[in-house]
């Protein structure tokens, strides 16, 4: 025995400062000592990636995405040369198998559970730290999820806890394979210990997780509503979150509309219009784009509406169409002055919103219809 | 025996001080030898020693200025003999054979040359000029350096070294140090060298085999840039081979061989001064056909 751990993807490792180093067309030349290695460009893009304390898996993931590489094959290959760097001192193993929390000054936001009945919600490989100005939400997803998540977000993204003891804000699932036996597992997303996003569509879930985080960063002037908007390219009606989702968007995109991803929708108040997905995170969703197509899809699900600023038609309920019922059938459980705002300034922009009673598609598909010939 | 007053067994069993032999009856010095950026004379009690390492570093003999002393001495009893070699830092070897402290002052002069001429990048290789840039020939101890600078310089080539390539990273350019070459005992491949030193110097020699540098052909005399680059490998009955060596393996393969490669931004100076530079890995084992072998690609360092 020689004491030494075992080297995969989940061990952490750091790139020793070496003495000297040459970058040239086909790899480096390190001096380490008296020692030169010559790495070629794969060794050297694992050595490079590795200049401060990082797992394996990230730098596999990182990788895949740089070189549009199957992240399986990556991770096998980047295990395999950090080995052998390890081997010839070019690499270190970090101590310890679990990395410490970052260190971050601002309050882990919680949004509070919805329901009682969903038990403790999943356990997570990792919790990825988001930084939405007012404070840190934690991501709960896998490795790849993660890896993916922090690529996307770029800055935001302030760091990774490992193996997460405290439930995090929002978690994403995403089966890799078909479940065994009589359900089917689909992809989702974790609001707390709460399911607010069931899909057969990976995509969608990783969509709806990263407008859930844009929920957070809604500026001056806008509003959150846990409601759907449903329509066409030129304006939307907001509907609340219907109980069967899949089917009323089934029968939406047979009428030719299209729904939003998410259950949350950012509203602006200046006018009546409606905010949905997550392009103000200015998110680089390829590495997610990457991971949703790896993992598992069931058809049936129809596109989702794009993201994107629209007017709205109409606010449909089903009580009285007043700011009441708006609020009582919207209102985010999400309780968070950053989502709120000042409870007369909700109710003043929910005034102006044109609201009708009743929710059917029919209606819907009249309200847009009106609305296109009065525009 | 006496030096200067004191027992010389004394001084070397305890803290040196050179200066009290330097001067001393009965001992003498080499004239100043410029060892790239250092000067150095011999200092030793035995005119026979001394005549040989003029013989043997005629090329670097310079005039004037001042020189760090060598000593190289004996002590004791004729039957009880040591010989010894000293620098002012104190004693480097005590021995009873003539041939070990030999050898030993010459590891000393050599290193000394490289450690007091840091301004130049150095590496353990030999060169040799041809058309006016300098074949290199970077490689560790055995792989055939001085033998295969030897038939280089009997093939034509000026001889620049077989130890030490001494490189002014500002003007990119080889040094010429023209150290004796160290044949150890010549291949037959060689022509004979027409030097013999008198008896009383070869028992210094012994079988170290080094030759003046003016004996075994030309020995450079100017700067010159770097045509190409040969890593030899000596391997006995081998078929001769030279294959190019990408970029990174020849930085890789100089560096290797490159000294005080821990002083920042050397690694870099070297790409640099490799940077176009054609590089090969020469197999061999037979010394006419690696001549031939470098004779080849030494035509493409001519073309640059």
């Amino acid at each position: 025995m020689s004491g030494v751990a075992p080297v995969d993807a989940t061990t952490w490792v750091y790139a020793p400062e070496p003495s000297q180093f040459v970058a040239m067309a086909d790899g480096v030349v390190i001096a380490s000592g008296t020692e030169i290695h010559t790495l070629n460009l794969a060794a050297a893009s694992v050595w490079a990636a590795c200049e401060e304390r990082v797992q394996l898996a990230r730098v596999a993931d990182q990788l895949a995405v740089e070189f549009s590489a199957d992240p399986t094959v990556v991770r096998r290959d980047v295990v395999a040369a950090a080995r052998g760097l390890i081997d010839v001192g070019l690499l270190a193993v970090a101590a310890g198998e679990v990395a410490p929390p970052p260190a971050f000054s601002k309050p882990l936001l919680q949004p509070a559970p919805a329901c009682s009945a969903c038990g403790p919600g999943p356990d997570y490989e990792h919790a990825v730290l988001v930084d939405v100005g007012a404070g840190v939400l934690a991501i709960g997803a896998d490795d790849q999820v993660a890896s993916a998540l922090e690529h996307a977000l770029g800055d935001r993204a302030i760091g990774r806890i490992d193996h997460p003891e405290d439930r995090p804000a929002y978690g994403v699932v995403l089966p890799s394979a078909p479940s065994r036996g009589p359900m089917t597992e689909v992809s989702r997303l974790h609001r707390g210990p709460d399911v607010v996003l069931r899909s057969r569509s990976p995509e969608r879930v990783l969509d709806a997780v990263l407008a859930q985080i844009a929920t957070h960063l809604i500026q001056p002037g806008e509003m959150v509503l846990e409601a759907m908007s449903v329509g066409r390219s030129d304006a939307v009606v907001v509907v609340p979150i219907p109980k069967n989702r899949v089917a009323f968007e089934r029968a939406a995109a047979r009428a030719g509309l299209r729904c939003a991803d998410i259950p949350s929708t950012i509203l602006a108040a200046d006018e009546p219009t409606v905010v949905t997905g997550a392009a103000a995170l200015h998110p680089d969703r390829r590495a997610l784009a990457e991971v949703a197509a790896a993992r598992h899809h069931l058809e049936g699900e129809p596109d989702g509406l794009a993201w994107g600023r629209y007017r709205v038609a109409s606010v449909l309920v089903a009580g009285p169409p007043t700011v009441a019922s708006v609020l009582g059938e919207m209102a985010p459980s999400v309780a968070s002055e950053t989502t709120h705002g000042d409870l007369d300034e909700v109710v003043a922009r929910l005034r102006a919103l044109p609201v009708r009673s009743g929710i059917s598609l029919a209606t819907v598909i009249r309200m847009l219809d009106d609305g296109r010939r009065a525009g | 025996m006496t030096v200067g007053g004191r027992a010389v067994e004394a001084m070397v069993d305890r803290t040196w001080v050179p200066s009290e032999i330097l001067g001393a009856e009965g001992w003498g010095r080499t004239a100043s030898l410029g060892l790239l950026d250092l000067n150095v004379a011999v200092h030793s009690d035995d005119a026979a020693v001394l005549g040989v390492v003029e013989e043997l570093f005629a090329p670097l003999i310079v005039v004037g200025g001042t020189a760090q002393a060598v000593l190289i001495g004996s002590a004791g009893a004729e039957d009880d003999r040591c010989y010894f070699v000293a620098t002012d830092e104190g004693i480097v070897v005590r021995t009873p054979a003539r041939t070990i402290a030999f050898a030993h002052l010459m590891f000393e002069l050599n290193q000394r040359a490289i450690t007091h001429s840091s301004a130049a990048l150095r590496m353990h290789a030999a060169a040799a000029v041809v058309d006016g840039r300098a074949v290199v020939l970077p490689g560790p101890m055995g792989a055939g350096k001085s033998t295969l600078v030897a038939g280089l310089v009997q093939r034509g080539f000026a001889y620049v070294t077989d130890e030490v390539v001494a490189i002014d990273p500002a003007r990119g350019v080889v040094r010429p140090y023209p150290r004796p070459c160290s044949l150890g005992v010549p291949p037959a491949a060689l022509a004979p060298i027409p030097w013999s030193p008198g008896e009383a110097a070869a028992q210094y020699l012994g079988a170290s085999g080094f030759v003046p540098a003016d004996r075994l052909g030309v020995p450079a005399a100017a700067d010159v840039p770097i045509g190409v680059v040969v890593l030899p490998t000596y391997e006995p009955n081998a078929m001769t081979t030279i294959t190019p060596l990408d970029p990174m393996a020849l930085l890789a393969g100089v560096a290797s061989h490159t000294f005080a490669l821990g002083t920042p931004g050397t690694l870099a100076t070297l790409a640099t001064l490799l940077d176009g530079v054609p590089g090969f890995h020469l197999v061999s084992g037979d010394l006419d056909e690696a001549v031939d072998g470098v004779l080849d690609v030494a035509r493409l360092g001519t073309r640059r």
